[in-house]
């Protein structure tokens, strides 16, 4: 005998819902694991192991709070873990140190005479505003994201990268003006307006 | 306040998210500061720009890792509910089936202690589970490339899965955790003839060959490496079963 394979499930739960719920931000988790690992395949596996975890702390989920958030802190701590576990160096992530090298590599820029926004909105290919974004360094770039793409508070960012809210504003900071230098370098260089 | 203080301000200025107070202050100090506006401007063009790129920006996630998310999730929720709650939705199936289920859940723990029609049954019911229970194969069939990397990755197995075969009316769906296996056997869900067929792996575990009629499921049994296999179809739903085996038998390695 066979049963036709549509049939549904009797009663959807509330797990149910929180699994599908949370299925809704998968391409937006896909894209911060992909931003963290750079690679396609560990970025999969990250989404993957963060979903699994999220499942099962459900009951610390507080209905009515921003799940994207909730999600996202959960895949960077996932992600710190992992390179905790590979014995990599912390640092990369909340030394100040390193941010100041960071902020130097931007240093080297010619300063710039003011530019009407419309005319760099106009001016920037999608292609080299990714590039510009990929060229942050990761610490900049991820509180960028999380502030400017994922419109996420700052209290939500800070919990994400596990940093003071201080902390999240300079790094904001710093990585919009690295961002607006290099696209308005990139405008200078190929005469595009 | 000076240009210092305003700087760490001047982020959350640009985008609304600073107090009234820290916009109040920055104000008076960018009337006299010319630097600072300019600072308040680099803000607010990035993210101006990042704005209206957002959509543009965003990337895709690859079909099969939500097909693969979704499975997990079902994983979860059904260990969660435990058996008992199984009981419950197994009442449109035979009281044996509740039996042989109850007995599996006694005997969980140890695979290989369980003789082959039990475990046999088992699978039978992890067939019906995942086709008509929770009618989960839907969305896109994966890949056999898919279908290795995920086992790969999830059982750490380098394995050749067999692939969809149009002449052998075989079609490759699907890859499962099998429940009654604690996790330790593998599900791959294939249409064969338009019918639902399941090949069960379980590693470790050597089976001599069978054909058993278990459940109102005909089963084929063999062991290859140190991997048994259970292909379970619905009693005399594929009239080629034996055809169908022949061809995992070869392929499956």
């Amino acid at each position: 005998m066979f049963f036709g394979r549509q049939q549904e499930s009797q009663g959807a739960t509330d797990e149910d819902e929180f699994s599908a719920a949370a299925l809704d931000f998968l391409d937006a988790l896909y894209g911060a694991a992909l931003r963290l690992t750079r690679n396609a395949d560990r970025a999969q596996d990250l989404v993957q192991d963060t979903y699994l975890k999220a499942i099962r702390a459900r009951d610390r989920f507080t209905p009515g709070s921003n799940l994207k958030a909730w999600l996202y802190t959960i895949l960077h701590n996932t992600w710190r873990n992992r390179q905790r576990d590979r014995a990599r160096s912390r640092v990369d992530f909340d030394s100040e140190a390193v941010e100041e090298v960071a902020q130097g590599s931007g240093a080297g820029l010619p300063a710039l005479a003011e530019s009407p926004e419309t005319l760099l909105l106009r001016a920037t290919l999608d292609a080299d505003l990714q590039a510009a974004l990929d060229a942050l360094p990761d610490v900049f770039r991820e509180v960028v994201w999380l502030r400017d793409v994922d419109e996420l508070s700052y209290q939500e960012i800070a919990t994400v990268v596990d940093a003071p809210i201080g902390t999240v504003m300079s790094r904001l900071s710093r990585g919009r003006k690295q961002l607006f230098e290099r696209l308005s370098m990139q405008r200078e260089r190929t005469g595009r307006v | 306040m000076d240009c210092r203080q305003v700087e760490g301000s001047l982020a959350a200025v640009a985008d609304g998210g600073a107090t009234p107070e820290q916009a109040a202050q920055v104000a008076r100090h960018l009337e006299s500061c010319a630097g600072c506006r300019q600072a308040l401007q680099t803000q607010a063009t990035a993210r101006t720009v990042l704005r209206a790129r957002a959509t543009q920006l965003a990337v895709t996630a690859p079909p099969g890792l939500r097909t693969r998310l979704a499975a997990t999730a079902r994983a979860e929720s059904a260990q969660a509910d435990g058996i008992l709650s199984w009981r419950g939705r197994l009442t449109a199936f035979a009281a044996a089936a509740v039996l042989v289920l109850t007995l599996g859940a006694v005997l969980l723990p140890v695979l290989t202690g369980r003789s082959t029609v039990v475990l046999a049954a088992q699978m039978a019911l992890d067939h019906l589970k995942c086709f008509v229970i929770d009618g989960d194969v839907r969305g896109p069939a994966i890949t056999k490339g898919e279908a290795e990397s995920l086992l790969k990755r999830e059982y750490g197995w380098t394995m050749s899965v067999p692939d969809s075969a149009p002449a052998e009316g075989l079609e490759l769906l699907a890859v499962r955790h099998c429940l009654y296996g604690d996790g330790l056997a593998a599900h791959l869900l294939y249409r064969a003839n338009g019918q639902p067929v399941s090949l069960f792996i379980m590693p470790g575990l050597t089976r001599p060959a069978a054909e058993l009629s278990v459940l109102g499921h005909d089963e084929v049994v063999w062991t290859a490496g140190d991997r048994t296999y259970m292909l379970v179809a619905g009693k005399g739903s594929t009239a080629g079963l034996a055809r169908v085996a022949s061809y995992l038998q070869n392929e499956a390695k």
